[in-house]
């Protein structure tokens, strides 16, 4: 990712340039968890799974969707997104259409370390964004010893 | 099909914009119907402060704008897409008036409604039988 940065001639410190590379380079090579293909790519919508410290934020991009037709539901370590999205909802002639309608449905297994029942979920500008907390246990925890 | 329609197209633009990244053409969605042209294009992750709207010489040019800062200190360990903006441009028959162009931004979608004037409206003519 650096590499091609600096030698394009492009401002390396562009912060919007480095999100999207970083990004692309997981598409093609995810790592962790996930890298194994678990979660069936190719099915709709693509979601985006994000690490840091506290937690992973699974993004799924799905504008005009009505937040109550939105369905998250966890079970276990699988987090379940559904929900249906219509078109644009005026009769007309059509002519074009690149935007799907229908209903859409996709389980994703999180690994041991985080709580989906702890899941929160929101959705902003079209995007679903669901931030699940590492559970209790796998925070890291001082155990005192008893010195007799 | 369902993996055509996820993937985002990324596009070239014949201007190059002074900052740097990855643009997309949002899918949208033209319907017409006997009064106004309809357009809706998808936008996630835009909001309406955003998006900028030209209509000039016939061209219809809709721009949205990505803010990254909200990855933070993320990282990411599986992405089936990418995120930036967005720039699409379509050449829209001659006779809409753009100041009578109303635009609604809801849930990332934006909505278009392009009104005809009256003369290109269909009308009914009526037969009179002798």
């Amino acid at each position: 990712m650096t590499r091609s940065i600096l030698m394009s001639g492009v401002n390396p410190f562009s912060r919007l340039l480095q999100v999207q590379d970083a990004l692309e380079n997981s598409r093609v090579a995810p790592s962790g968890w996930f890298a194994s293909g678990l979660l069936g790519k190719g099915t709709f919508p693509p979601v985006n799974i994000l690490r840091d410290d506290a937690g992973c934020i699974v993004r799924f991009e799905v504008p005009g969707l009505d937040p109550e037709a939105i369905s998250v539901q966890s079970q276990g370590q699988t987090l379940t997104v559904s929900g249906k999205r219509s078109g644009g909802g005026e009769p007309g002639t059509l002519h074009r259409n690149e935007r799907w309608h229908g209903e859409f449905k996709r389980s994703i297994e999180l690994p041991n370390d985080l709580a989906p029942s702890q899941a929160e979920a929101s959705y902003q500008n079209g995007v679903i964004s669901i931030r699940v907390p590492v559970c209790e246990e796998s925070k890291p925890k001082q155990i005192t010893i008893q010195a007799n | 099909m369902a993996n055509e329609v996820a993937v985002k197209q990324e596009t070239e633009s014949p201007d190059e914009n002074l900052q740097p990244g990855r643009i997309y053409a949002p899918n949208v969605e033209i319907r017409e119907t006997d009064d106004a042209l309809w357009l809706w294009a998808d936008l996630p992750g835009v909001d309406e402060e955003s998006v900028d709207i030209r209509l000039e010489n016939d061209v219809l040019r809709i721009s949205g704008d990505v803010k990254p800062d909200e990855f933070g200190n993320l990282t990411p360990v599986y992405t089936e897409y990418n995120v930036g903006s967005f720039r699409r441009s379509f050449r829209l028959p001659s006779n809409i008036d753009s100041g009578q162009v109303e635009a609604k931004m809801r849930h990332g979608v934006l909505e278009l409604r392009m009104p005809k004037p009256p003369a290109a409206r269909p009308m009914q003519i009526p037969i009179t039988v002798q």
